[in-house]
């Protein structure tokens, strides 16, 4: 039995050579985008990043924030 | 894109580039933001100088296309800003992240920490590794 033309042939999405195919939404699941991306990303990893992030912000106080805000012509952020 | 959730980080043209080139780093960042509900910016002008460059437009894709990333465009009115940060700067697209970062209260994620040299005092950029 032929298939019909008015159904489409479903094809899975191709991805370039280093990539990966994902298991989850790669809109959705970051995992799932990083794989795809050919990125494996590990717990200690991420959490090395957390800290690190951590570490910027909690430098960032008002005033240096300010500080550089002014620099580039901006008003200062609402206390 | 996402309009609900916190941007606490953006990603600069360097950045960009290395997320296109697999970067390991990139990839931890941009999940812990996404693992604390927040969103990674990404400049316009910093996504259309490493579309010029990267290798691998699929991958451009597929960030731009992620929840825990967002577009940012520049107001108009912000003009004078960005040129005064342009002269800072040295580029328009490190002014935008730049710009961007100051306004959202946000970090800059970059592999050219040096071309920030003039704006930041130590609480701006997050330096991905040579």
């Amino acid at each position: 039995m032929s298939r019909s033309p008015s159904i489409p042939v479903l094809q899975s999405r191709r991805y370039p050579d280093g990539m990966s195919q994902p298991t989850g939404d790669v809109r959705t699941d970051m995992r799932a985008m990083l794989t795809a991306a050919g990125i494996e990303v590990t717990d200690e990893g991420v959490e090395r990043a957390r800290v690190q992030m951590v570490k910027v912000k909690a430098r960032r106080t008002p005033e240096k924030l300010n500080a550089m805000r002014a620099k580039l012509g901006m008003p200062p952020l609402p206390a | 894109m996402n309009g609900i959730r916190p941007v606490t980080l953006v990603l600069d043209t360097s950045a960009i580039l290395e997320f296109t080139r697999q970067s390991l780093h990139v990839g931890e960042v941009l999940t812990q933001v996404d693992d604390e509900g927040a969103a990674a910016g990404l400049p316009l002008a910093c996504l259309v100088e490493a579309a010029q460059a990267a290798v691998d437009g699929d991958r451009l894709d597929l960030l731009v296309g992620h929840a825990a990333t967002v577009v940012l465009a520049d107001d108009p009115g912000s003009w004078r800003m960005l040129s005064a940060t342009y002269t800072l700067v040295g580029s328009f697209d490190s002014a935008a992240a730049a710009l961007n970062a100051l306004d959202l209260d946000a970090s800059v994620l970059t592999r050219r920490p040096e071309r920030y040299a003039n704006v930041d005092n130590g609480t701006l950029l997050i330096a991905l590794p040579n």
